[in-house]
Order: structure tokens, then sequence, then C-alpha cells
């Protein structure tokens, strides 16, 4: 197939030469285009209001999944973490938002913590009303559990 | 009915389940709606999850208002068994009206935290809330909670960790659910006129723009809407260990007022003296 194209071959050595003169003048534009580019994508967040609170937010989302995937090591226990953690998690997005913050910091900590949020509350609410029937609503879980199991 | 479901080794709670089904179908039901409203979708996210938060904490505050007498007397438990005390008080337990008003103050709090105009999203909002509230009565009927009173023919529950095994009940929780449902159902087709009719028409002072249900008149409809439903729901409940005063339940009491208090919202709002964006539009 490279041998049925000779009409190219007598465009590479022009190609280099091409290539050589305009590429000085793309390396002198480049510094002017990436650069702020770069400073766009890598600096700005510690300088914009509020970053502090994103990285809260986004710690914090992520202290509440890992202790909700913890589970039953701890429990009862994870789940309540995980929900503690996720509404502090929103809570401080929400702050960062106040702020100004802009960037994908804070939509991270927020969705994280909307997970967290979510699983804690898959892992501890067993029903709405039975905190009424105190005691009895233990043992029915536990009596629950073993028939289940049975 | 199926209290609890085990997935991977792990064993989740049905009720816990369908809340947090409730709370992702909410959430996505009010994302989906921001742009048909003029709302921003970030806004409208913050909004909701203030509101579910507020609503949370507000239903758990007035349930622990109503055991508050065994509660002080179980403080003990904090220092002696904490795990005990948590199981007794923390980990269930809510009163949805509290929920209505916690999730109302939540909003005014993010609604003026974030220098929102309160009053163009309740269009928006409004029908989340029977929805998230259909779901989560089926986590109740699921784990058993909230149950109805014996009847031939009902459901029977074998591993109920609330109603009582083995019992014909009448799915109360079903039924309010199914009710949710259609009040959903009717804010949406309602929400969705009333924003075709402002984009159709550019004289907002014209009489019969004025008349037209808009901003605070949907979740006075809401309310309008679910509390005789559950007012009448609640002579079907069977647990009635949630407090009885004159013959009614507490939340008999509290959609009788709320009926009274939506009645005279819309005796106001056809006289003139509220517009549905009046007031409370500045929150």
């Amino acid at each position: 197939m490279s041998n049925s194209d000779p009409a190219k071959q007598p465009q590479q050595p022009i190609n280099p030469q091409k290539s050589v003169q305009p590429a000085q003048p793309q390396q002198q534009a480049q510094p002017r285009v990436q650069q702020p580019v770069y400073q766009q994508a890598g600096q700005p967040a510690p300088h914009q209001p509020g970053y502090g609170f994103a990285v809260a937010s986004l710690v914090l989302g992520i202290i509440g999944v890992v202790f909700w995937f913890l589970g039953s090591p701890l429990g009862v226990a994870s789940g309540t973490i995980s929900v503690i953690c996720g509404v502090l998690g929103i809570v401080f997005a929400s702050v960062a938002k106040k702020k100004g913050f802009m960037g994908g910091l804070a939509t991270a900590g927020l969705v994280l913590a909307i997970i967290a949020v979510v699983g804690g509350v898959i892992a501890i609410i067993a029903c709405a009303a039975c905190v009424n029937a105190g005691t009895s609503m233990v043992n029915g879980i536990s009596n629950g559990l073993n028939s289940m199991s049975h | 009915m199926l209290p609890f479901v085990s997935v991977l080794g792990r064993t989740f709670p049905m009720y816990g389940i369908m809340a947090a089904t409730a709370f992702v179908a909410g959430l996505l039901f009010v994302m989906g709606r921001a742009k048909r409203f003029g709302n921003g979708v970030n806004d409208s996210i913050f909004l909701y999850l203030w509101i579910a938060i507020g609503g949370a904490v507000g239903a758990k505050l007035l349930y622990l208002l109503t055991v508050l007498p065994n509660m002080i007397r179980d403080i003990p438990l904090v220092i002696n068994d904490f795990p005990r005390f948590w199981n007794l008080y923390l980990t269930g337990g809510f009163v949805f009206y509290g929920g209505v008003v916690g999730g109302l103050l939540g909003a005014v709090m993010a609604a003026r935290y974030f220098s929102l105009t309160l009053v163009d999203y309740i269009p928006q909002m409004a029908p989340a809330i029977p929805l998230a509230h259909a779901i989560g009565r089926i986590g109740c009927f699921c784990a058993g909670c909230c149950y109805g009173i014996p009847m031939r023919g009902g459901i029977v529950f074998h591993h109920s960790i609330a109603a009582p095994n083995g019992v014909a009940l009448f799915p109360v929780q079903l039924v309010e659910s199914a009710a949710e449902f259609v009040i959903f159902v009717i804010l949406v087709i309602a929400t969705n006129r009333g924003t075709n009719f402002q984009k159709a028409t550019t004289v907002k002072t014209d009489s019969i723009a004025s008349n037209r249900m808009k901003g605070w008149d949907y979740l006075a409809l809401y309310v309008g809407l679910y509390a005789p439903v559950r007012f009448v729901d609640e002579f079907f409940r069977g647990d009635v260990i949630r407090g009885i005063f004159g013959g009614l339940s507490t939340s008999q009491w509290i959609s009788l007022l709320a009926m009274f208090g939506v009645a005279v919202y819309f005796v106001l709002r056809r006289q003139g003296v509220l517009t549905g964006r009046a007031r409370l539009a500045r929150l």
C-alpha cells in the first residue's frame, strides 16, 4: 500500500522543512496559550474562597463512605458515623458554595457526602415507628433475624 | 413482610433501603425539573439536601417529644448502656408532620443562606414530598411498622419487628402509599399546568393570572390533600401507642389543624389578601 502512493514520497522531504520553520513560532506561541491553562488547572483552587471547606467536604465524604463499607464489624456505629460525616460533608459543601468556590472538589465532596448519608440511612434505620416498642423492638429484630436464618 | 434483606453477606433493613430510595428519588425528581421551572440545578440540589436534613431532624425531634417521659426515665442508660439507649430512641422513630415543619425550616434557612427566593422553588419541589413519602410507606409495609387494624382477609406478617405476627391486618401502609402517589400525580399535573400558563402569558397583572395557583399555593394544596387522607387513614391504624387525645390520635389533631390552616389560606387567597407570592416570597 505504501508503494502504491508514490505521490506522498516527494512530499516527505518537504514536510520536515515546513515543520521545522513553523515549529519555532509554535513553540514560541505555546507558552502564551498553554501557561494560563496550566495555572488554572493546577494552582487556582487553594486561592479560591471556600477551598478549605471543599476539601473538608471531600474528606468527610470519603470517611463516611469508608465507614459505611466497613459495615458489619462496627455494627450500627459505622452507619451512624457515615450519616454524621455525610451531613457534615453536605454542610461544608454548602459553605464552600456560599463562599463562591466553583470546582470539582466541592462537587465530589457533595456526591460522596450524599452517598455516605444514603448508605448510613440504609444501615441504621430499621423502621419508622419502632422506638415506641422499646425493648420489644430490639428483641423483635433479633427474633426476626433468627427466624429468617432458620 | 420483609424487614431485612441480605446482600453479599450483609443484612440491611428494608425500611432503611426504602428511605434511602425515597431520598434519591426525590433528589432526581427535583434535579430533573429544575430547568423546566427556570431554577439552577446546583441550587436545587443544595436546597433539597437542606430540606431533607431539616425534615429528618424535625421528624425525629417530634417523635422524641412524644416519648419524652420514657426517654428522661432512661437517661441513665446513656452512661450505663449506651447501645441500648441508642437502639431504643435513636435508630428509628419519626413523625411525618414533624418532618414537614423541619423541612420547611430547613428550606427557609437554605434560602436565606444561599440568597434564594424560596417561593420560586416551591412548584418545582412540592411534588417530591408525596413521592418520597409514598416510597417510605412501602418501607413501613416491609418492616411492619405503622400497621393497620386487625381485619379478616388482611395481610399477615410473619417476621415483623413491630406489627403483631400471625394476625391478619389491614394494609394501611399500602393504602396510604397509593394515596400519596395519587397526590404526587395531582401535584405534578398542577405545577406543570401552572408553568405552562406562566410561559403562555406575559400579562402578570391579569386577573386570571392572579387567580392561578402559584408559589406557596402548591404547598398548601399538598397539605390540603394529604391532611384528610391522614385523618381518615388514622382510623385504620392499629399502632395506637402513638397517643390518643379526646378520641383522636396526635396525627389526627395535627391533620385537623392543617386542614383549618389550608382553608384559611385559600379563603384569604381568594379574597386577595394573599397572592401566593406575598410576604413569604421574601423568604
